[in-house]
C-alpha cells in the first residue's frame, strides 16, 4: 500500500490503518527501537507504542514522509522507555551513542523548557554544511544509532575513518550550537 | 543541556537529511559494471566473492533484494530486516559507461603464467624527477585491498584494477580510510610490460605509493572508432609502474632509483614519502602538460603547488 493511502486510514479513523503501518514498516520502526533497547519484552511494547502514537499524530498532522515520520515516533517511544529503566537495564550500543552526543553538551539539563524542534532545525543547518558522507554517516549513528562497524561495512569505509567523521561532526556541532547560542 | 536532550533533538532534523541517510551509499564509485557489451560478450568467469571489498557490496546488494515492504513481518521478532536495510529508491549504483565498441570482460584471477607474454611499451620521453611530479597526478600511499584481472578486446589486452586503502594521502584529494581503485595494463601471469616495474609484484597487502592520474570520460585507448574508457574499470589509471610507483615488496623497496637518484639508498617508503613532500615544496613542481599527456587548464594565479584540479582532461594513449 501507498504511503499517501495509509495515511488516508488513519484519517479515516480506519481500524485498517496500523496494520498497513506494522506490515510495511514494522521491521524498520523495530530496528530503531532495537538500537534503543536491546531485544525484549520492552521493545515489543515500545513499538506499540509507536503505533499508538502515530494514531494519536494522524490526523492533524498529513506527513509529507512516512518513514522518517513514524522513526522519529519509534525512537522517541524508545529513549522514554529508556530513561524509565535506566537504573534497571543497560544497552551498551544505545549507551554509546549518548556517550558520543555527551561530548557535544555539558550534562545539565535545561532550565526552561527546551524548544526541542528549533534545536533540530538548528543541528539541520549545521548538517547541512557537511559533505554528504558526514551528513550520513552523522545520522546513522545518532538518528538510526547504527554501530560504527555497521556504518563501516555500509559506506565502504574503514572503522577508523567512521570515527574519525564523527568525531568531527561532533566537534563541529558543539562549536556551532554555542555559536548559535545556546546554552551547552 | 543533557545528552538525551541533544539525542532528542537530532531526531527533528529535517526529513529531507533523514531520507539520504536512509540510502546509503558508497561514495567516489561512480562504476559498479564489470562488464561493457558488444555484441557478443567473451564468456569468462567471474569469482566476485573472492573479493575483500565485493563482499561488502554483496551484503548491500543482498540486503536490497531481501527488502520488500510488501512482506509481511513477524511482530514479535520486528521482521527479518532492520531499519539499516530500507531502501526508498532503485538501483543506488548507477554506473557510467564511456567505452564504445569494446568488449571488457573480468578474468576469475591471475593466469599461471605458462603463456604469459612479455611487452615491450612505448616510453614516454625521459622526465626528471621535477616533471614527474609536476604531473597531473594524485599521489598517496596505500595498501592493497585486492586485485581483479580483465580482459579488453583492444590494445594491451590485460589489464589490472588494484583497490588500495590509502593510508596517508600526499597530494590531491583522497582521505586515508578510502578505498579506490587504481587501474593499469597487464596481469599477472598473461602479460607484463617492459615499464610495469613494482607493479608485477604487487599483490594483495603490498604497501606502496601511487602516482596516477585521474580518470575520465576522455581518458582512455581509442583505435578508429573503437573507445576503451580506463574509467569504466578505474578512479584512477596508471600508465606504468617504473616511475609512478614505490612499492614495499617484502623483500625490499622497488622503485627507479636511477630516475630518483636523490634518495637511490631509501630503505621504506616513509622517506619516499618524505622526499616526495619535500619535492612538492620546492618552487617549479606546478602541475603542468608532460610529454603524451593532456594537461588541464590551471589558474596561473595559485601558487600552492599542491594544487589538484578536480577534473584533469586525462590521458588519450597513443
Amino acid at each position: 500500500m501507498e504511503d499517501r493511502e495509509i495515511i488516508e486510514l488513519y484519517w479515516a479513523r480506519s481500524q485498517d490503518a496500523v496494520a498497513e503501518t506494522a506490515r510495511k514498516y514494522g521491521g524498520y520502526c523495530s530496528a530503531i527501537i532495537r538500537r534503543v533497547l536491546g531485544d525484549g519484552r520492552d521493545s515489543e511494547e515500545c513499538l506499540n507504542d509507536t503505533w499508538l502514537g502515530a494514531w494519536n499524530a494522524m490526523p492533524p498532522q498529513r506527513p509529507r514522509s512516512l518513514p522518517p515520520f513514524l522513526g522519529r515516533i519509534a525512537r522517541c517511544t524508545a529513549l522514554d522507555r529508556w530513561d524509565y529503566n535506566t537504573a534497571q537495564r543497560r544497552n551498551g550500543g544505545f549507551d554509546a551513542v549518548l556517550e558520543e552526543l555527551a561530548e557535544c553538551v555539558g550534562g545539565t539539563p535545561v532550565e526552561e523548557a527546551l524548544d526541542v524542534r528549533a534545536l533540530g532545525e538548528a543541528i539541520s543547518r549545521y548538517l547541512s554544511t557537511l559533505r554528504p558522507e558526514g551528513r550520513q554517516v552523522f545520522l546513522r549513528r545518532y538518528w538510526y544509532c547504527d554501530s560504527v562497524e555497521e556504518i563501516a561495512a555500509g559506506f565502504g569505509f574503514t572503522r577508523s575513518k567512521v570515527t574519525a567523521l564523527l568525531h568531527r561532526a561532533r566537534k563541529g556541532l558543539r562549536a556551532y550550537l554555542i555559536e548559535e547560542g545556546y546554552d551547552l | 543541556m543533557t545528552r538525551e536532550e541533544l539525542f532528542r533533538a537530532v531526531g527533528e532534523v529535517r526529513e529531507d537529511q533523514i531520507r539520504e541517510a536512509e540510502t546509503v551509499r558508497k561514495q567516489r564509485r561512480p562504476w559498479r559494471r564489470t562488464g561493457v557489451l558488444a555484441a557478443a560478450c567473451l564468456a569468462l568467469a567471474v569469482t566476485a566473492a573472492a573479493i575483500p571489498w565485493a563482499e561488502g557490496q554483496i551484503r548491500w546488494k543482498a540486503l536490497m533484494q531481501g527488502f520488500d515492504p510488501a512482506v509481511q513481518t513477524d511482530q514479535s521478532d520486528g521482521g527479518d530486516l532492520d531499519g539499516s536495510d530500507y531502501r526508498t529508491d532503485g538501483d543506488p549504483r548507477p554506473a557510467p559507461d564511456f567505452s564504445r565498441n569494446v568488449e571488457i570482460g573480468e578474468l576469475s584471477g591471475p593466469g599461471t603464467g605458462e603463456s604469459q607474454a612479455g611487452m615491450e611499451a612505448s616510453c614516454q620521453a625521459w622526465m626528471s624527477p621535477e616533471e614527474i611530479f609536476a604531473r597531473d597526478a594524485e599521489i598517496f600511499r596505500g595498501t592493497v585491498q585486492s586485485l581483479r584481472y580483465f580482459q579488453v578486446g583492444l590494445g594491451a589486452g590485460y589489464w589490472t584494477v588494484a583497490n588500495v586503502e590509502v593510508t596517508d594521502s600526499i597530494r590531491g584529494g583522497l582521505e586515508a580510510g578510502e578505498i579506490c581503485s587504481v587501474l593499469y595494463m597487464g596481469a599477472k601471469g598473461y602479460v607484463a610490460t617492459s615499464l610495469s616495474g613494482p607493479l608485477e609484484e604487487l599483490d594483495v597487502g603490498s604497501d606502496a605509493i601511487f602516482m596516477p592520474i585521474r580518470t575520465g570520460e576522455d581518458t582512455g585507448w581509442q583505435e578508429g572508432e573503437r573507445y576503451f574508457c580506463y574509467a569504466d574499470l578505474g578512479e584512477f589509471y596508471l600508465s606504468e609502474g617504473l616511475r609512478f610507483v614505490f612499492a614495499d615488496t617484502g623483500e625490499g623497496l622497488e622503485f627507479e632509483r636511477g630516475v630518483y637518484e636523490e634518495i637511490a639508498e631509501a630503505e621504506t617508503l616513509e622517506e619516499v614519502a618524505d622526499y616526495i613532500r619535500r619535492m612538492l615544496e620546492t618552487e617549479g613542481t606546478q602541475p603542468a602538460a608532460a610529454p603524451g599527456e593532456t594537461a588541464p587548464e590551471i589558474d596561473p594565479s595559485l601558487a600552492d603547488p599542491s594544487y589538484f584540479p578536480e577534473d584533469p582532461a586525462g590521458a588519450k594513449e597513443k
